[in-house]
């Protein structure tokens, strides 16, 4: 197969190549398995054609080949157009997923509430009773207003005669130093 | 039937083509997938991978347009590789190749049959996930160095170095256990 290779390299390609017509055949049960799938797939794919309304087998031969695409244009218009359908659709969906998600969500992460039975309270009428009475203890008295006012030996002139606080108990008062 | 023919008649989903091109090429993914493998359960869910996304990449136009058989197996390729970075598969030992090598007529010798088997046991152990592709692709499928580099997605001289180390480790394997022979 490769000339240009050793004659001690070309007895591992001869070998090769025998080993290579040694191998197992497809066992027909498995490949009947095989051909009745690839059948199923085949007929699938010409269902398709004839649903989509346009030569599918026919674009597609368009599409190979130098002659390229008027039928392929067809097809591939009709794909695109499928697919931005089920872009739409999908995206639809996953809005109102997400907009069912935002309302309910928090209601579904919630844990369970408790219920709690709350017995009716029977309600009891009470009419209020007077059960002491109070006395007055003493009567007020009038203020006592003097006749006359002290007087004063320099009124209107009364500085250094406020008398100071009271010192609090043990504090000294330190002499002022001038 | 002609490849071009047949590419045309699946992109039309001629149902003629498209079976036609199971036919064709299925049990060929099937041995590409069991030699990665080993499991002939395994093969199988890989090659209805591979008609399911052939039919995908038809509906969404991204189907073959040149070579039908290097892009079955570029996408058994990428199936394998995703398998096996998901470590679904293990490597089984092919514990029957003797068997079928007693009954295949090109096995003449006894000698012949022992290098063939200690090949392959190199391939299951001994090989990266790389070599093996390249192996495969190269002298089991029969693909060119240019269409096994489009297959593995690489560089055509980096398929040829990883099939040059690969020869050589496979060569490396063979002398050591004939030197170990009395």
């Amino acid at each position: 197969m490769d000339d240009s290779l050793p004659p001690n390299q070309q007895e591992v390609v001869d070998l090769l190549e025998t080993l290579g017509k040694s191998e197992v055949n497809y066992p027909p049960e498995l490949m009947a398995h095989a051909r009745a799938a690839f059948q199923y797939k085949v007929s699938a794919a010409q269902a398709q054609m004839l649903e989509s309304g346009s030569a599918f087998g026919e674009a597609q031969a368009a599409g190979y080949g130098s002659a390229a695409a008027e039928g392929g244009t067809t097809l591939f218009a009709w794909q695109t157009a499928t697919k931005v359908a089920l872009a739409t659709a999908l995206v639809s969906a996953i809005a109102y997923g997400a907009y069912l998600l935002s309302e309910f969500l928090p209601t579904l992460l919630e844990p369970n509430p408790t219920v709690v039975y709350v017995t009716p309270v029977e309600i009891i009428e009470v009419t209020p009773e007077i059960t002491e009475t109070a006395e007055p203890t003493a009567t007020p008295v009038p203020p006592v207003i003097l006749e006359g006012t002290p007087e004063r030996d320099h009124p209107g002139l009364q500085l250094g005669r406020t008398p100071g606080p009271p010192a609090a108990p043990g504090q000294t008062k330190t002499p002022k130093v001038p | 039937m002609d490849e071009k023919i047949l590419i045309e008649g699946i992109w039309k989903l001629d149902e003629e083509a498209l079976s036609a091109t199971f036919e064709q090429y299925a049990p060929l993914i099937f041995k590409y997938a069991l030699r990665t493998c080993r499991d002939p359960l395994e093969a199988d869910d890989v090659v209805g991978e591979v008609f399911s996304r052939l039919m995908n990449g038809l509906s969404e136009n991204k189907g073959p347009r040149e070579n039908l058989r290097s892009y079955l197996y570029q996408t058994a390729y990428h199936i394998l590789i995703d398998n096996m970075r998901s470590a679904k598969y293990y490597a089984h030992p092919d514990e029957l190749l003797n068997e079928r090598l007693k009954q295949n007529p090109t096995v003449e010798s006894a000698e012949e049959r022992q290098k063939l088997l200690l090949i392959q046991n190199a391939l299951d152990t001994d090989l990266t996930d790389d070599q093996k592709h390249v192996i495969a692709l190269r002298f089991f499928e029969g693909f060119d160095v240019r269409e096994t580099a489009e297959i593995l997605g690489k560089e055509i001289s980096n398929v040829k170095v990883i099939q040059s180390r690969a020869i050589t480790k496979l060569r490396q394997v063979l002398d050591s256990e004939i030197e170990k022979e009395p």
